[in-house]
């Protein structure tokens, strides 16, 4: 965002896609399998692809079990009448249900033999089936966090067992005024924010925003751009001219400074801040893959594909896309970096997401904020881990590149 | 082309362009210094036209006028309290004349041209840059002439005349006439010019006629209590200096100051914002009135507003309005408080904070439209939680829309206390009780009762109010969700009655009239009664109340009108929060009125502590 | 070479156009019509029936009761240097060659131009003052990396580096403001602003005035830079360094660096008269490039810092919905960035005789 991309493609014309033979054969289904693999190997050798791996790995487990390790509602508790119960099961809500279903399923799959594809349309499947019967069936509870707090306190429940920080994002302690502004100790690890709120269990729920606008907006930059790219690339001439404008329209204006537009004008959630901050940065990928695909269609194996009368849309995505998409891979790791400083900045500058959404950007705006008070904790955790993510995608896209890119390799 | 560049032509290329970034800098800065000359000479030509005049009057013998002639001039009947109390000021012990009061402001405002500025700050600086043909009293709370000797008011209120002094000269030496007022009143009345906003107010004014060359009459289209307000409290302004400019170049102007108050900007035409440059007003030597002790009164501009904090509990400033969390710690530090002084104060035109509950969405009833459910929320707020822990004390509970320091004001009212029991038995009463047992309530239809709170965006204070609302809500089985908005959408929303309820403020002022806000007829048409609150009592007792000339009857029917909105809730009334303020020891004669502080052209620094511009 | 050039500069036509279309358009749909400030009095709401009428005024004095299309149109013709000369009254005149006008601000209610004219200056300054810092220690570590190719210090210096540059400004400068300019820590900066009090009426250069020491202009200013500058420089050495080595790496696997060392040159010599030379050349095409990147940056360090730049009036312009000031800073901001843009390309044919463009 604030610097120069490294994956902007400056003077540096369309490179020729890895592991082509220039022969007549479509290379599509022999190459691809091995392809796959030996980038996998390769990635998975370099040290900064493994601790950006574990790092962006730590992200996800504690995405996923954000409910259970940071939670006011006890996890388990018994009552003065003797009755057992699970309040923290009944105020899961249907992302913290679909989330939860979605990963124990991606463990189980992952651990089955069954052919790559399947096990991806599988967990799509069961993503797609949780989503909505957990929409429909899921009744989230709404109790006032404090609660256990004065039961336990009354002794109306005798005891529970709570979360390591008993804790929910939204629980702002009005029990305890001083709560506020206090510095990592005790209890609170990371200290408190400024609205009395816990900083630690804000810290991970927000793990899920970060790793979902990272994911999704990228995702969806990816696609805008691939389509876009891949047209102007397969027909050339006009549709490339008119697109290339396209290209130069969006590549002109500051990111940040239409960002800032966009998310002025339509009011912020999280879903709208994906689709914001995909539609603003697909033009790197578009121009990557137009190269791509200029030179592509030049050879035989595609030339051969479209003389027999393969389908447009196969010959765009079957044969063309998979052996152009190297670059697009590279520059989407760094890109998945650069929507989650996207985010931080907005929610940094205030025209973010709302409120009640833990974002890191928005716990850092309020270490400075109040009248010249310096309140180092806010500012030292979200900023780590802000920086953490986005150098752990940034060693990811660089063992990537290095990788795939072979005028690395040759040096 | 030979291509010879390596390492000492980058060196040299970077040392060339350091260089000339040196170098534009320099020429700005002498630029500036150029500017400041010529303002220096200005000062002095007009210095010595001064001298020349005085010479004059010295050689005619007309030398030498009482001092307290200013505030004796006035017709039978009136008193020009406002020249009292500064003469007063200059008899107290250890007087004196002279030192800088220095301020710091976030940004400078973006133009200071009377009629057109837009902010605060513009008329921050009016006041003592203009004068007005009247001014409040801030013991009795009623009008006292300013640079007029005294008024005639028509028995029917349609006709005010104002007779002016003959001694007042604004700040370029030249008197001021009916001409000037009657100018003042056709250039805000000019739609060429773009002063819509000081349009309004003037709206009832029929016309202005010259009756003599120190007499001018208003004479209005239709009663309107607040008429005398509106023209009184307008800044007159020279015609001579603003008539030179066409609506054009009056509308693009930046900074054309020029008035007759006890302050003057050194260059009338000159000043633009400029980042960071301070502004700075000079006493005007030439002021009718009694002088005032101040050399300058200058605004640093310190966009951070923890440097703005750094740089006065450097000393580097003299007074400080504080935010309650900033002040409670300030307090509490010897080192600080050995330097400056604290004033906690409140004035009778203090606004209130209160959540409004739209009774009308989109054409639908809301469940607000029951009372029981609206009283039922303002016993889930905790109101005087949110007065502890979020203004730390510094303010009060309201009850409704009068301050208590008002006439208006039942003092026999106590608020609504915050009971989330007695709330949920109300809510249950209405039919709204926890029918699937989720922990909120729902209504007979089965629907939860939720809302969405909304708030200006840019407001920090707002949102903690609207995150504990969010929270004590809970308690109750009321889901509240809340959202920032920015103020110019969050209008645009309640224009079209979009919003479910809305945290926000109402200014306040000396006698309020309620009919604007909460009488029936502010639904259908451009009013703000925007939670369509409608009540016939309430209606009649405001219909009745602005009618009333009896002081004490009036207020009996405020007091009735404070009783009926208590009851209905249409708004949940939060509080009136504390002005904080600090001001450098130094200064004395700072003490509270019945309109807050005193103004702080009465404030002085005894000549041994003055600090600047010595 | 010059049909290119002209070829290129007519194509910037339609993207200015769709710039200017995108960001109206953006604009237009933004709910609040003429922006909050102006609908207040004295920092108080204005009641509604007045309210109501202020509204109308200023919609009609800004024209935001025509249609969208009508409204694009006009401030279209405005800002082209060719184009209907607007009367006093509104209605369109003859057609004349005119200095664009960007119009006036809503919020603030001054000419566009005027803002930007005093905003740029400081955008600029603190460009001018990061882009050599980062070139120069761009370029420096670049050549340690390659010299050391391989090795620990190439990869220290690649990780440092890919390091710095993920490093968030926000948090970069919060923590610079927090720690080295609070009292409670240590106070060796000014915590923003671009003058300290008093710095504007002082000399030049540091003088002695009364049996003091004074600062003066220059030092005050380099003083309130500091940070800022570094904030906005520390990310941007990893990009060049990456590229000066890469180039060189490029260059010494060439033919020439072959005979050089054949003929029996030494190392240095090569590296140093030969290499570089010729390495430089792909850095400074990319300087053209920097030029829009660097306004986008300055958004968010002039917002820590507090700086009155173009970057802090973005921000301004865009949460107080000023539709006018945001067309005119987008206009300008794309403006800047096409003309970069084809600067880079065309830079990149001067530089490099093999590419040609025809």
């Amino acid at each position: 965002m604030t610097k120069l991309s490294a994956s902007e493609p400056i003077g540096n014309p369309g490179k020729p896609g890895p592991g082509e033979t220039d022969s007549t054969r479509d290379p599509l289904t022999v190459v691809r399998r091995s392809l796959v693999r030996q980038v996998a190997r390769d990635v998975l050798v370099r040290w900064g692809a493994q601790i950006g791996i574990v790092w962006v790995g730590l992200l996800v487990v504690l995405a996923v079990l954000a409910p259970v390790l940071a939670n006011s509602h006890p996890l388990l508790m018994k009552s003065k009448d003797g009755e057992l119960s699970s309040p923290w099961v009944k105020h899961l809500s249907t992302a913290d249900c679909t989330l939860l279903v979605t990963a124990v399923a991606f463990v189980i799959i992952v651990l089955t033999r069954w052919r790559a594809s399947t096990k991806v349309w599988l967990l799509l499947a069961v993503i797609v089936v949780t989503a909505i019967t957990s929409s429909i069936f899921v009744k989230q509870r709404f109790t006032s966090p404090d609660t256990y707090r004065d039961r336990l306190k009354s002794g109306e429940i005798e005891w529970a067992a709570r979360a390591p920080i008993p804790y929910s994002p939204d629980d702002r302690q009005l029990d305890d005024p001083t709560a506020r502004l206090r510095s990592p100790a005790g209890r609170h690890w990371m200290g408190t924010t400024a609205t009395g709120a816990d900083l630690a269990s804000n810290m991970i729920h927000a793990c899920r925003i970060a790793l979902s606008i990272g994911f999704i907006s990228t995702g969806i930059a990816v696609v805008i751009g691939v389509v876009i790219g891949g047209m102007m690339g397969y027909y050339a001439g006009v549709v490339d001219l008119l697109g290339m404008r396209l290209v130069e329209i969006f590549s002109a204006i500051p990111t940040l400074l239409l960002l800032l537009c966009f998310v002025a004008v339509f009011t912020p959630n999280l879903y709208m801040m994906m689709a914001i901050i995909g539609l603003t940065s697909w033009e790197g990928y578009a121009v990557f893959t137009r190269a791509e695909f200029l030179s592509l269609r030049q050879r035989d194996f595609v030339q051969s594909a479209i003389a027999s009368g393969v389908p447009l849309r196969s010959v765009l995505f079957r044969h063309m896309l998979p052996n152009g998409i190297t670059p697009v891979l590279i520059s989407a790791s760094f890109g998945v970096a650069s929507a989650i400083l996207a985010e931080s900045t907005l929610s940094f500058l205030g025209i973010g997401l709302g409120v009640d959404e833990a974002s890191w950007g928005k716990l850092l705006a309020d270490a400075r904020s109040s009248g010249g008070t310096f309140y180092w904790w806010l500012a030292v955790f979200p900023g780590v881990a802000i920086f953490l993510t986005v150098f752990a995608y940034n060693l990811i896209g660089e063992a990537l590149r290095d990788a795939l890119d072979p005028k690395v390799l040759k040096n | 082309m030979e291509n010879r560049f390596g390492v000492k032509d980058f060196f040299l290329f970077l040392f060339l362009g350091v260089l000339i970034v040196m170098v534009a800098m320099a020429m700005v800065q002498y630029d500036r210094q150029w500017t400041q000359l010529n303002v220096i000479k200005q000062e002095l030509s007009n210095q010595t036209r001064d001298l020349t005049n005085l010479r004059q009057a010295m050689a005619g013998n007309t030398f030498g006028q009482p001092t307290t002639r200013a505030v004796g001039d006035v017709m039978p009947g009136f008193t020009n309290t406002q020249q009292s109390r500064l003469a007063a000021v200059t008899e107290l012990p250890g007087y004196s004349a002279g030192d800088w009061m220095v301020q710091a402001t976030a940004t400078p405002p973006p133009r200071l041209t009377p009629l057109l500025d837009s902010d605060l700050f513009g008329s921050r600086i009016g006041e003592y840059i203009f004068d007005s043909l009247a001014t409040r009293d801030p013991e009795t709370l009623g009008f006292v002439p300013s640079v007029t000797r005294g008024w005639e008011e028509s028995a029917d209120g349609n006709t005010v005349t104002f007779f002016l002094r003959r001694d007042v000269v604004f700040s370029d030496g030249v008197p001021m006439t009916a001409d000037d007022v009657v100018f003042t009143f056709e250039l805000t009345a000019n739609p060429a010019i773009e002063a819509e906003r000081a349009r309004v107010y003037l709206q009832y004014v029929d016309k202005v006629t010259k009756v003599d060359q120190y007499t001018v009459r208003f004479t209005f289209k239709q009663y309107y209590f607040q008429n005398f307000e509106a023209v009184a409290s307008m800044g007159i302004l020279p015609k001579h200096f603003y008539e030179k400019y066409s609506p054009k170049d009056f509308n693009n102007s930046v900074g054309l100051v020029l008035g007759s108050g006890p302050y003057r900007l050194q260059t009338p035409t000159d000043w633009k914002p400029e980042p960071g440059k301070p502004l700075e007003l000079v006493r005007n030597e030439r002021y009718w009135g009694t002088r005032p002790p101040f050399d300058r009164i200058i605004w640093q501009m310190q966009p951070d507003p923890g440097a703005r904090l750094i740089a006065f509990k450097n000393g580097e400033t003299d007074r400080f309005g504080a935010q309650p969390e900033q002040y409670k710690d300030l307090i509490k530090d010897p080192n600080f408080m050995a330097r400056v002084a604290d004033y906690k104060f409140t004035a009778p035109d203090d606004g209130y904070f209160y959540v409004g509950w739209y009774q009308i969405v989109n054409g639908q009833k809301t469940p607000f439209a029951d009372k029981r459910v609206r009283q039922a929320m303002t016993m889930l707020i905790d109101r005087d939680g949110i007065v502890r822990d979020i203004l730390y004390g510094y303010g009060q509970v309201a009850t409704g829309p009068f301050h208590p320091l008002t006439k208006q004001f039942d003092d026999t009212i106590s608020a609504w206390p915050y009971d989330p029991a007695k709330a949920k038995a109300l809510l249950a009463d209405a039919g709204y009780v926890d029918r699937d047992s989720d922990g909120i309530v729902d209504g007979k239809d089965g629907k939860p009762l939720k809302y969405k709170l909304s708030y200006p965006s840019a407001s920090s204070l707002m949102e903690r109010i609207c995150l504990n609302i969010k929270d004590t809500m809970r308690r109750g089985g009321v889901l509240c969700e809340t959202e920032g908005v920015e103020w110019s959408v969050l209008l645009d929303r309640i224009r079209n009655k979009q919003v479910e309820a809305q945290l926000s403020g109402w200014g306040g002022s000396v006698e309020g009239d309620l009919y604007q806000i909460f009488h029936s007829s502010g639904i259908a048409g451009q009013g703000d009664n925007r939670v369509s609150y409608a009540s016939s009592e309430l209606d009649q007792v405001i219909e009745k109340a602005r009618t009333t000339v009896d002081e004490a009857e009036r207020n009996r029917l405020w007091k009735r009108s404070h009783q009926i909105l208590h009851e209905d809730q249409p708004y949940t009334f939060l509080f009136y929060d504390d002005n904080l303020l600090f001001v450098d020891k130094r200064f004395e004669n700072i003490n509270t009125t019945k309109l807050g502080l005193n103004a702080s052209r009465e404030w002085f620094v005894p000549a041994d502590k003055q600090k600047w511009g010595k | 070479m010059l049909t290119y050039l002209i070829r290129r500069i007519l194509l910037l036509i339609p993207t200015l156009l769709g710039i200017t279309i995108l960001v109206f358009g953006v604009m237009a749909a933004a709910p609040g019509g003429i922006g909050g400030p102006l609908l207040n009095e004295r920092g108080g709401q204005v009641g509604g029936a007045n309210q109501q009428r202020i509204r109308e005024y200023y919609e009609k004095r800004y024209g935001l009761n025509k249609p969208y299309a009508i409204q694009y149109l006009r401030w279209l013709n405005n800002i082209s240097p060719v184009g209907f000369r607007v009367n006093e009254d509104g209605s369109l005149g003859r057609i004349a060659v005119k200095w664009p006008d960007l119009g006036e601000s809503i919020t603030q209610r001054r000419p566009v131009s005027d803002l930007l004219k005093d905003a740029l200056p400081v955008t600029l300054i603190l460009n001018l003052v990061s882009i050599p810092l980062v070139y120069v220690i761009g370029i420096v570590s670049g050549i340690i990396a390659a010299r050391n190719r391989g090795n620990a210090a190439d990869v220290g210096i690649g990780t440092s580096q890919l390091a710095l540059w993920s490093i968030p400004t926000i948090w970069s400068g919060v923590l610079l403001i927090g720690f080295l300019a609070n009292r409670e820590y240590v106070n060796w900066f000014p915590t923003g602003g671009l003058t300290s009090v008093g710095s504007l009426d002082a000399s030049f250069l540091p003088s002695h005035v009364d049996g003091r020491w004074q600062a003066g202009f220059l030092v005050d200013r380099v003083w309130h830079l500091i940070l800022p500058v570094v904030c906005l420089s520390y990310g941007g050495f990893a990009f060049l360094s990456k590229l000066m080595r890469g180039s060189i790496l490029d260059n010494l696997g060439a033919d020439y660096v072959r005979t050089a060392r054949a003929k029996g040159l030494n190392e240095n010599v090569i590296l140093y008269r030969h290499v570089f030379r010729n390495s430089l050349l792909s850095l400074i095409t990319v300087a053209a490039a920097i030029l829009p990147s660097l306004l986008g940056g300055s958004i968010v360090v002039e917002t820590i810092f507090g700086l009155p730049g173009m970057g802090k009036l973005s921000v301004d312009a865009v949460s107080l919905r000023d539709r006018e000031l945001v067309l005119g800073l987008t206009f300008v901001g794309g403006l800047i960035g096409l003309t970069s843009m084809v600067l880079r390309d065309v830079l990149y044919a001067m530089a490099d005789p093999r590419v040609t463009y025809d």
